[in-house]
């Protein structure tokens, strides 16, 4: 259970991770630091880290029922009452 | 007659028997649980359509920005002061409420009204999500101005799409609502930060005046509209951003969510989800559509979504419009489907999803439903519209007048003619109103809440209680 636990940890902070390098890839390309081609580049590779991570992140449930209950106790999951 | 009717009248309440009963005051949700469900909840691959179509509607800058913040303003108050207070005295769906208010004969027209423009709108979905597969595949894709499909491998492609979605709207719909809440925060950022990284091309700036300066000059400029396009100023801006989402407040369908909320506050929480997808996405297409015009010299008008979005992002782009098109086409073909169930003679839910998929995906096969989406979006709201005024005036001001509430509910119609009549005349006293298609529902409200009142005192003389028995079963 813990390694489970352990991993949705994990995804979840890769997946907040992606979207500030995505955030971040935007607005250095606003600010002249990075070029268009740079930006999609970063960018694509924020997309492909949002979708490994995330689901772990977001739905648990998806990968068994082990997962789901591990997702009860992760960090930035929705506690049960 | 009467059997037909009873029959009808049993197969809608299956549908709608599981939130029957009135929500339990241990089921209440609280602020941030609304705040969680409304985040995200506009992005919808539309918003990559109508963000550039206020470019090429030729809107001013200053318009845009202050007619979207007020009217997203009278969006959040609509939910928070219409929808919400009703929701929570009542705890029902709209359903449930109106079949107690017009009888299932209303809630069967309402059901059919609504499944036929679901799938105007989940065709128009497709369509925008089309656009970016088109790439891949090196097919002509329509632009912003078209109306007929641009040729064989655009309809190859719809269709496909179409298959897909529907496929998975039949075998998959909960998986689907999940990844739709993965892909949410993601697609906002693709808005927000694709829109960032193209505004240098637009052109250069060193400060804000600069940059507003580039908003009202290069984006936003005010100038004449493209060709077929009508311009628009604020009060189109503002009413749109009002009524876009009319269906939901002022025609009261979010009472399915707000029956669980603590108070009728928690409709300020739908500002959450309102301003990022109806205030920053928009914008952000925008600005998006302008660049790509300016770097790729070609009209706006004749660059597709898809287009746009790949120019503006690369993949992710050209991912976020057939992902924001396909997680919103997919619970608007589902609902359909449900609505159109009750119509269908015991038929499995597979083959009404199926059917409403078919018919969404021939709509999608034409790019004139989204290149008149703004229009379309005007008549969605419009035709429900009457709706939500019968319902607010038998929940606030029948009692007042010393009529009997609910009287369809209560003496066991079918149908209750008011409230028919009441939506058949305001319909038809929206079309010939003197002003613009967006601004017709807010007298058209007050049109039906009138002339419901009126046909309600009526129709409680002429049909005192227990009058028409040919609906055994139907009572409340």
């Amino acid at each position: 259970m813990k390694i489970r636990v352990a991993i949705i940890n994990a995804c979840s902070i890769a997946a907040i991770a992606s979207l500030l390098l995505g955030l971040a890839a935007g607005i250095a390309a606003f600010a002249g630091a990075l070029d268009l081609d740079g930006f999609k580049f970063w960018f694509n590779v924020s997309t492909v880290v949002w979708f490994i991570a995330s689901p772990f992140w977001f739905v648990p449930g998806l990968f068994g029922p082990e997962f789901a209950k591990a997702g009860d106790e992760a960090w930035l999951r929705p506690k049960k009452k | 007659m009467a059997e037909k009717r009873k029959t009808i009248t049993e197969r809608l309440d299956a549908l709608y028997e599981f939130d029957r009963e009135p929500v339990t005051t241990d089921k209440l949700q609280t602020g941030r649980s609304f705040a969680a469900l409304f985040a995200g909840e506009h992005v919808a691959g539309t918003e990559f359509v109508i963000g550039a179509m206020f470019v090429l509607h030729g809107v001013k800058a200053t318009d845009l920005v202050f007619g979207l913040l007020i009217g997203n303003i009278l969006a959040v108050l609509s939910w928070t002061f219409i929808c919400a207070p009703i929701a929570v005295r009542i705890r029902l769906t709209l359903y449930w409420y109106l079949r107690r208010i017009g009888g299932p004969g209303v809630t069967f027209i309402y059901n059919i009204a609504n499944a036929f423009l679901y799938c105007i709108l989940a065709g128009a979905m497709i369509s925008v999500a089309a656009t970016a597969i088109g790439l891949a595949f090196d097919v002509r894709c329509p632009g912003l101005n078209e109306v007929w499909p641009t040729g064989a491998g655009w309809v190859v492609i719809v269709l496909v799409t179409g298959g897909v979605v529907t496929a998975l709207a039949i075998f998959g719909f909960e998986r689907i609502s999940q990844f739709s809440a993965v892909c949410s925060p993601w697609m906002l950022l693709v808005f927000f930060a694709a829109a960032l990284a193209v505004l240098p091309q637009v052109g250069p700036f060193h400060s804000a005046a600069d940059l507003w300066e580039l908003a009202k000059t290069k984006i936003w400029s005010g100038g004449a509209p493209a060709p077929g396009r009508e311009p628009l100023g604020f009060w189109h801006i503002c009413f749109f951003a009002w009524f876009c989402n009319l269906a939901m407040h002022v025609d009261l369908s979010d009472m399915a969510l707000f029956r669980y909320a603590k108070n009728y506050k928690s409709g300020l929480y739908t500002a959450v989800g309102v301003f990022p997808g109806h205030y920053m996405a928009w914008l952000a297409s925008g600005v998006m559509i302008a660049a790509a015009a300016i770097v790729l010299k070609t009209p706006a008008q004749d660059i597709s979504p898809g287009q746009m979005a790949w120019y503006a992002a690369g993949f992710s782009g050209a991912l976020a419009v057939v992902l924001a098109g396909w997680t919103t086409a997919n619970p608007t073909m589902y609902r359909a489907g449900l609505a159109l169930q009750t119509v269908t003679p015991n038929w499995p839910r597979w083959v009404i999803t199926l059917a409403a998929g078919t018919v969404t995906t021939v709509f999608a096969c034409f790019p004139y439903i989204f290149m008149q989406l703004l229009n379309f979006v005007a008549i969605y709201g419009l035709i429900l519209m009457p709706i939500g005024a019968v319902v607010f005036a038998e929940h606030w001001i029948i009692p007042r007048l010393g009529l009997q509430q609910y009287r369809a509910g209560e003496r066991g119609w079918f149908v209750s003619w008011a409230a028919v009549a009441a939506w058949a005349l305001t319909l038809l006293a929206c079309w010939f109103l003197p002003m613009h298609l967006f601004f017709r529902w807010l007298p058209g409200w007050f049109i039906a809440l009138g002339l419901y009142l009126l046909l309600a005192v009526v129709e409680d003389k002429l049909r005192p209680a227990n009058a028409d028995a040919a609906a055994p079963g139907v009572a409340s």
